[in-house]
């Protein structure tokens, strides 16, 4: 006859041990869950990257004039800069891992706005430039993208 | 201990092993240094024409991607990213830079294709790892 202790013992070991098995699927889930434009709507997550093909990912933000976005950007690989001349933003640094750090901010329930972020409000039509403002490498000045604003003129 | 049975000693075997490889690669590096694309990039500008900026959809769009840089790149590789209205990439579709310096590349745009302002950008560069990225070019889709 085992002892209760032991019983606890067992149910504890099997539960660890299966907490343990079932990382690989339920991370993906929950850093899916606490993405930050699940949360927050008008958010828009750009994902910068120097390693092969880098560049930012999305290429294209489309936007409408007058139109309230956050836009997030998450550092795949090396430290990065995130500026649109024209409009006046700059976010650097940009090290990876922060995000991940703002997902356990999502998941701690504070909803503070992630790091690495700005909110912009764009009042003109046009094509705006965005490109990596801190140097990471031969190909970061090529590493652009476009905020393309649409609207009434 | 005679120096060869030192040798012959695991360790010592080892470090020499390391160094004899780090140093092989070392004096390869030196002599073929990394080739640099980054002064042609600047200059290439890529640039997309397209012969019809409205078109109703099924419809098959014609995008010249062309450098406006002097020189010869033929073979060189030439791509164009196309984003619907909505700001999601829609199509990559590739080609390569004719003797006229510019590459002709189609796009299909079914459909089911949703109809609005499309977006494309060229690129331009030696291999798809190294690319130049040009402004945007828009054409508009109709039912």
């Amino acid at each position: 006859m085992r002892s209760v202790w032991e019983i606890l013992a067992i149910i504890l070991t099997v539960t660890t041990l299966g907490a343990i098995l079932s990382l690989p699927v339920t991370l993906p889930l929950l850093d899916d869950y606490f993405t930050p434009e699940k949360h927050e709507p008008n958010t828009v997550l750009v994902r910068a990257y120097v390693g092969q093909h880098g560049g930012f990912e999305p290429k294209i933000i489309k936007l409408k004039k007058g139109e309230k976005v956050r836009i997030v950007v998450e550092a795949m690989d090396l430290t990065q800069g995130f500026a649109v001349d024209e409009l006046g933003i700059d976010i650097k640094p940009i090290v990876p891992g922060d995000l991940q750090e703002s997902k356990l901010v999502y998941y701690m329930g504070t909803l503070k706005p992630p790091v690495n972020s700005t909110e912009i409000v764009v009042n003109k039509t046009g094509v705006f430039k965005f490109i990596n403002s801190n140097p990471a490498g031969e190909m970061t000045p090529f590493q652009i993208g476009y905020i393309i604003v649409e609207g009434e003129e | 201990m005679r120096l060869r049975d030192a040798l012959k000693f695991p360790p010592i075997a080892m470090f020499l092993t390391i160094l004899i490889l780090g140093t092989a690669v070392n004096i390869y590096a030196s002599l073929t240094p990394p080739q640099s694309y980054q002064h042609e990039l600047f200059m290439l500008n890529p640039t997309a024409v397209l012969t019809e900026t409205n078109v109703t959809k099924p419809a098959k769009v014609s995008v010249m991607v062309m450098t406006g840089a002097q020189g010869d790149y033929a073979g060189w590789y030439a791509a164009i990213e196309v984003y619907d209205p909505s700001g999601n990439l829609y199509a990559v579709r590739e080609g390569r830079i004719d003797t006229t310096g510019s590459a002709t590349i189609d796009v299909w745009i079914s459909r089911f294709a949703p109809a609005g302002n499309y977006t494309i950008l060229p690129e331009i560069g030696p291999d798809p790892l190294h690319v130049s990225i040009g402004k945007p070019a828009f054409f508009n889709v109709g039912e």
